[in-house]
């Protein structure tokens, strides 16, 4: 349904340009959990900014075709960053809405859809706080409830889950993918963390150092259990270790032919 | 409620001390009441101003000029400052001017001001509008360039612009610095409005001030001052309470930090 051929993005800056991603070719299917793995600064971000329209490609197209008879079009996106996601300004319901404040939905009625999904996500009892009164993992339940309430047609999430401790990020891990499998939202996951990328993906596309090229597509076993332990698994863990070779090779090319 | 009366008495325990000791000091004859009047003298002369309604009619005179000036220099400083902070191509433009101007003492510009818009209440209100519109312009611009962008980028991938970028990200993610913006801008405006005064008008606290001394009414001067300090904390207060108001999202804000 998404459809990116030969993406590229060149930053111009007063000192010189900066290509941080060269013809990247990405689908997502209906449904789809894609992670994108890739080394510090090879374009990660900048990808997510172009599929949510932020930023212009420097060539290249995105091509949108919604299922359910819409015309094709851009995609309607939600992003959920790392840190600083929910606007200090906006208490939890307020955020939750902004989603949709911005399609024009009426304040009662965000309201009404914002609390039953701030409820699924555990945070029911604190639409009235403010963000800084929340712990880093309460936050990122607050961001993806914004992001589910205003039914994306696809969830772009930028290391959403990078700054949380081990047992926050499990359980946040395992709650995002149950989520995303009811409601059926597609998701393009940025991470830097392979136990994370085998623990969630349908699919894996691994980039090279910048500038960014896709080295790997790599699909996972389909109907496994989605558990943060889930590269123990020795199929999982065989990719893994794969991955491993290919971006140690990426980050540090001296390593070239040292086997991991 | 308990608490807070326990600061104010802390808060007042200084001034009452020095106070104190003026009175004995005064009444002992170790300081000279021509250049010291005592406290009590200059409380029965605030108390005679005032019941004669001079005292009114000075502080509403400064605070209908510092008003005016206020309400055009933050009218023009805040949305000027505003769009420098957000238009980066808006600033290239502007920034030069503003720093040239910014750096003279505003003080320095009343006599032209004067030859501008005449000796009277027209100069002084457009002297106490640039006492304003200086730090308003500055700190607002400030306040936008120091906003996260991954505010807007959040705002922008939820298909906020233009006008909705403005409203939901530039405004409130400004507001605590452009009122911090505002409080230096009130000051600003009652400093350059008592110093106008006090060069040029007959009313008002800065006149009330410059009477007193070249009639040589001491304990005028003394009670022109006190009103003038008081005005300066009432304003400061006032401020205090908007951004309690208008920015309760600070952290720290709910206990007055
Ligand atoms: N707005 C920008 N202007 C100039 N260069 C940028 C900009 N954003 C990112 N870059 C550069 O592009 C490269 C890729 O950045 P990014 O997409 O953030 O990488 P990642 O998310 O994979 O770490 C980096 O080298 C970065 O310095
Ligand atoms: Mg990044």
């Amino acid at each position: 349904m998404l459809h990116c051929r030969g993406l590229s993005k060149r930053y111009e800056s007063g000192n010189g340009s900066v290509t941080a991603l060269e013809k990247v070719d990405l689908d997502l299917a209906e449904g789809e959990f894609l992670c994108v793995l890739g080394p510090s600064g090879c374009g990660k971000s900048t990808l997510l900014r172009l599929v949510a329209g932020i930023v212009a490609p420097s060539a290249g197209s995105i091509e949108f075709v919604p299922g359910c008879g819409r015309p094709p079009g851009r995609p309607r996106c939600a992003m959920v960053f790392q840190d600083h996601g929910l606007f200090p300004w906006m208490t939890v319901l307020e955020n939750t809405g902004f989603g949709l404040k911005m399609q024009g939905v009426a304040g009662k009625e965000r309201e009404a859809m914002s609390t039953p999904v701030l409820e699924q996500v555990g945070m029911g009892g604190f639409g009235r706080h403010y963000p800084h009164e929340l712990s880093m993992g309460m936050r990122q339940r607050v961001a993806l409830a914004r992001a589910f309430v205003s039914s994306p047609d696809v969830l772009l999430m930028d290391e959403p889950f990078a700054s949380l401790d081990a047992q926050s990020r499990a359980v946040l891990q395992r709650d995002l993918r149950s989520w995303q499998e009811e409601r059926g939202t597609p998701v393009i996951f940025i991470t830097h963390d392979i136990a994370e990328s085998l623990a969630l993906a349908d699919r894996i596309l691994v980039l090279s150092a910048r500038p960014g090229r896709v080295l790997a597509n790599i699909p996972l076993p389909p109907g496994r259990c989605h558990s943060p332990v889930a590269g123990f698994d020795p199929e999982l863990g065989a990719i893994g270790r794969e991955i491993w070779g290919m971006l140690g090779q990426e980050s540090c090319p001296e390593l070239q032919g040292a086997s991991l | 409620m308990n608490t807070g009366w326990k600061q104010i008495l802390r808060a007042l325990l200084l001034p009452c001390i020095l106070l104190l000791g003026w009175e004995l000091g005064v009444r002992a004859g170790w300081v000279s009441p021509m250049f010291f009047p005592a406290p009590t003298t200059i409380a029965v002369t605030l108390a005679a101003l005032a019941k004669s309604g001079r005292l009114g009619a000075d502080l509403l005179a400064t605070l209908l000029r510092v008003a005016l000036g206020l309400s055009i220099g933050v009218g023009l400083g805040l949305p000027l400052g505003l769009l420098m902070g957000w238009k980066p191509s808006f600033r290239a433009i502007v920034d030069p001017m503003v720093g040239a101007t910014h750096a003279l003492p505003k003080i320095a510009m009343y006599p032209i001001l004067m030859v501008l818009f005449g000796i009277g209440d027209g100069s002084r209100v457009a002297l106490i509008t640039l006492g304003a519109f200086f730090p308003m312009l500055i700190n607002a611009m400030t306040a936008v360039r120091q906003i996260d962008p991954r505010y807007f980028e959040v705002a922008e991938s939820y298909g906020a612009r233009g006008f909705r970028i403005l409203s939901e990200v530039i405004w409130p993610g400004s507001l605590p610095l452009v009122l911090a913006g505002f409080r230096l801008a009130l000051n600003g405006a009652l400093l350059l409005g008592i110093a106008a005064e006090l060069l040029t008008a007959r009313e008002g606290l800065g006149g009330m001030i410059w009477m007193a001394w070249q009639t040589f009414r001491t304990e005028e001067l003394y009670a022109a001052l006190f009103v003038t300090g008081l005005l300066g904390v009432a304003f400061n207060s006032l401020t205090d309470l908007m951004v309690r108001i208008l920015a309760p999202w600070r952290p720290g804000a709910e206990n007055g930090k």
